[in-house]
């Protein structure tokens, strides 16, 4: 058995904590995966019925507990840092789950999807009241390309400190960049006292 | 979700449930509770109950990292920065 290796097993990483939130099918998993070491990222979360709506359980009436799927992801930048990413759903439901992936998170990144803004109403509304600094991320889907960034903020009503980009979330150096502009925002944050 | 956990080695018990030898087996190096869940296939909520079991035993040690209760500082955030470029 490997168990004997943790005798010789270097000193316990710090962690930091990346939260990705976006609406369905906004590119949580794609942003995850691009930027991951780990494969088979999925891990899941019990949810009651409490925070399924009724048109979730129509049919299924005596069923109590569903399982949600999160996004993982693992980057480890040296022997003693390593960052970890989750995925959540952005609905107003899942709201139980942010609260716990928020805690003690290093902050957010809000993929959002241009045919659907308003996925991502309840998510900012939560970050913005929590304080967590968050970036949005607007994922470039095919025929979207001509979106413009400004038009996207006025959209999602978002305060001028609030950074935005453009992103490709298939693409690694482009989810890169996003991660980049979240922890240049928590250092912004740090350095002002905020 | 990504507090560390790691197996202590010394305690071996005669009997262990095959769910219970597993986490101990990928838990032999540091790993988050989230990782146990998705290597496992165990729902958080049962790695949770596990783990909460093995701690009580002394059987795992786990551990929060700092930058959980306190922002990591501005030297920190910077070095952060230049290792996710350097990606
Ligand atoms: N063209 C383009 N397609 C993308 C991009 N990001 C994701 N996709 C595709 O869009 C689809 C949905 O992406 P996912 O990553 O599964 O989205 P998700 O947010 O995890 O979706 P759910 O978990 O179902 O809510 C997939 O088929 C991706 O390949 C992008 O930046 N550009
Ligand atoms: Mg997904």
């Amino acid at each position: 058995m490997g168990r004997m290796a943790a005798e010789v097993a270097g000193p316990v990483p710090d962690t930091l904590k990346i939260v990705v939130a976006g609406g369905f099918g906004a590119g949580k998993t794609t942003l995850v995966s691009a930027l991951s070491e780990v494969e088979s990222l999925h891990t899941e979360e019990v949810m009651t019925t409490e925070s399924v709506g009724l048109d979730d359980l129509a049919g299924v009436e005596d069923k109590t507990t569903t399982t949600v799927a999160l996004d993982f992801g693992r980057i480890t930048l040296d022997e003693s840092t390593v960052v970890y990413l989750f995925g959540t759903p952005g609905q107003r439901r899942f709201s139980y789950m942010w609260e716990e992936l928020t805690r003690g998170a290093l902050g957010a990144v809000v993929l959002a999807d241009t045919r659907r803004l308003t996925d991502s109403f309840d998510v900012i509304d939560f970050f913005e009241e929590r304080r967590v600094p968050f970036v949005v991320a607007v994922n470039c889907f095919d025929g979207q390309r001509t979106h413009r960034a400004d038009d996207v903020r006025v959209a999602l009503d978002l305060e001028d400190p609030v950074p935005l980009l453009l992103c490709d979330a298939r693409s690694r150096q482009s989810a890169k960049e996003v991660v980049v502009e979240l922890v240049e925002l928590v250092l912004r944050w740090e350095l002002s006292g905020a | 979700m990504t507090t560390q956990v790691v197996a202590v080695p010394a305690v071996r018990a005669p009997e262990v449930d095959p769910e219970v030898e597993l986490i101990l087996s990928l838990c032999a190096r540091p790993l988050s509770v989230a990782e146990v869940s998705s290597r496992t296939g165990f729902a958080l909520g049962v790695v949770r109950i596990l783990l909460a079991d093995l701690v009580d035993q002394g059987r795992v040690v786990v551990r929060t990292s700092d930058w959980e209760r306190a922002r990591p500082d501005a030297a920190t955030l910077r070095s952060v920065l230049e290792r996710i470029r350097e990606l």
